[in-house]
């Protein structure tokens, strides 16, 4: 870019207007993260949990889950209109971030980039996982989506690696994110208290991760991990 | 201000800094980016200053203007830099050194790794060499109207009593330079978007902390829930690790963060 076009970028582009809807757009995006996905990430780690009870429990809850009341409204108007936005808009205000790595190699810093990355694995995992699962189940195959066909497709190496590395960087995209939206919303202000639910997160995000894994492992294995040792 | 202009004669050598290198021969070896005006190209040049000690980066550079040859021989430009205050009080110098933004006056050359790399802060534009058109900065003070409002037609009388509390908490604040810092390290914060940048969220919140200030919160809070706004922090937190005053910036952008939450649910329910 060219000096005089920086110029008019520092002096004219800094347009403040209230008008703008950046800020409700931006404060949208902050919240769907939390409410419904984040609800909802806990929401379908917990259900999925029933495979750690083997392929009948699974099953049933599955069936329990489709004969919900309003399920397709609140699947399309309550989940997929809030991923796409979330998603959508994340990725264009990711464009705009030039991370500074080299010199500022503190936590935050590497938190940032972190979330930055996360989220860009978790669109393409997550639009993967939800076509090949949800919408196989409703537009290809007719039927609900079984245990046996979970632990087909995860026996396949790659898409099981996928799978973890989708389920790691989804779960820290959650739970950092509860930290930046505290911090966004205001809801902690003072440097001690950004540092402790900066640990809180960070425990979330552990104790999140081992459950995704074990949840995982429980449709590949004849036992989840967990499990194997009594939890 | 820039302290070396092109074609001003400097001597060749000071006695100075004759006798000192003569004592040691030590010298400090210097890489500087400079830019011939704000559309040429930036280009890199060596120099070499005879060792003294307590040199800090701005000192250096008024050492070179004396007899700017860089290390092939070649005479060279004065390398134009901003200064000021030459105490950390200013914020004019700020330029990257070895590769951290920072000012001039406080780079201690005893502390620092050879060469010692000088960089112009690149999130703003370059006027010359390092120095760098900060006006930005300037601007976005004014658009959040960075000041308390005190002027009247008639005697307004003394202002509120102060929790000296709220005045100590407030006076960390009051110490930004306006030097550009935090906003060069920020990785939201470029030149060619219109983020505001740490610095001008902290005056929102110095500003609306005060107790006539605050008539002009609301002003200020529309100011940055605009576009390119406080919203457009990342939460990566360098400004507050880069900045020289301490100033607590992730705690005046969280701050700021939820008076725009309280002001966006007022206006939303008609308050």
């Amino acid at each position: 870019m060219t000096a005089t076009s920086a110029a008019e970028a520092s002096s004219g582009g800094c347009a403040l207007s209230s008008a703008d809807k950046s800020f409700l757009l931006r404060r949208l995006h902050s919240l769907t993260g939390i409410v419904p996905l984040g609800g909802f990430l806990l929401f379908h780690f917990f259900e999925n949990a029933s495979a750690r009870r083997g392929p009948e429990a699974f099953n049933e809850t599955v069936e329990k889950i489709a004969s919900m009341p309003y399920l397709m409204v609140a699947e399309w108007a309550l989940l997929l209109l809030p991923l796409i936005f979330h998603s959508v808009y994340g990725i264009y205000i990711t464009r705009a971030s030039r991370p500074v790595v080299a010199q500022y190699t503190h936590c935050r810093n590497i938190a940032y980039i972190l979330q930055r990355v996360s989220g860009i694995v978790a669109f393409f995992y997550i639009a993967y996982h939800v076509v090949s699962t949800r919408f196989w189940a409703l537009f290809v195959a007719g039927r609900e989506i079984t245990f046996q066909d979970m632990a087909t497709k995860l026996s396949v190496p790659w898409v099981f690696a996928l799978y973890i590395v989708g389920v790691l960087s989804v779960v820290y995209h959650f739970s950092n994110g509860l930290w930046s939206f505290s911090i966004t919303w205001g809801l902690v202000r003072s440097d001690v208290g950004q540092k402790r639910l900066a640990c809180v997160s960070m425990a979330i995000c552990a104790v999140l991760s081992v459950v995704g894994i074990d949840i995982l492992s429980a449709f590949v294995f004849k036992q989840s991990i967990l499990s194997a040792f009594g939890i | 201000m820039s302290h070396a202009e092109e074609g001003k004669s400097a001597p060749s050598h000071s006695s100075h800094s004759e006798t000192s290198a003569g004592h040691s021969g030590r010298k400090i070896r210097v890489r500087v980016k400079r830019q011939d005006n704000p559309n040429a190209l930036p280009y890199w040049q060596e120099f070499e200053v005879p060792y003294q000690p307590g040199h800090n980066v701005l000192s250096l550079l008024m050492e070179l203007r004396k007899n700017p040859v860089d290390i092939s021989g070649k005479r060279a430009c004065p390398i134009v830099y901003d200064s000021g205050c030459l105490e950390s009080v200013c914020g004019a110098c700020s330029m990257v050194v070895n590769g951290k933004a920072r000012q001039g006056c406080t780079a201690l050359v005893d502390q620092l790794e050879q060469p010692i790399t000088l960089e112009p802060m690149n999130k703003f534009p370059v006027v010359r060499d390092l120095a760098v058109d900060r006006s930005r900065m300037f601007e976005n003070l004014k658009r959040v109207k960075a000041w308390v409002e005190i002027d009247g037609s008639h005697d307004l009388g003394p202002g509120p009593r102060q929790n000296p509390a709220e005045v100590r908490e407030r006076y960390v604040m009051s110490t930004c330079m306006t030097c550009g810092v935090c906003l060069q390290v920020c990785p939201q914060f470029a030149i060619d978007n219109n983020f505001v940048g740490a610095q001008t969220i902290n005056q929102v919140r110095l500003f609306n902390s005060h107790p006539t200030g605050e008539y002009q919160s609301d002003e200020r809070l529309d100011a940055v829930m605009g576009n390119g706004g406080v919203e457009d922090c990342g939460n990566a937190q360098n400004c507050v690790k880069a900045c020289p005053k301490s100033i607590p910036l992730h705690e005046s952008i969280a701050s700021v963060g939820r008076q725009a939450t309280v002001r966006a649910f007022k206006k939303f329910v008609g308050l």
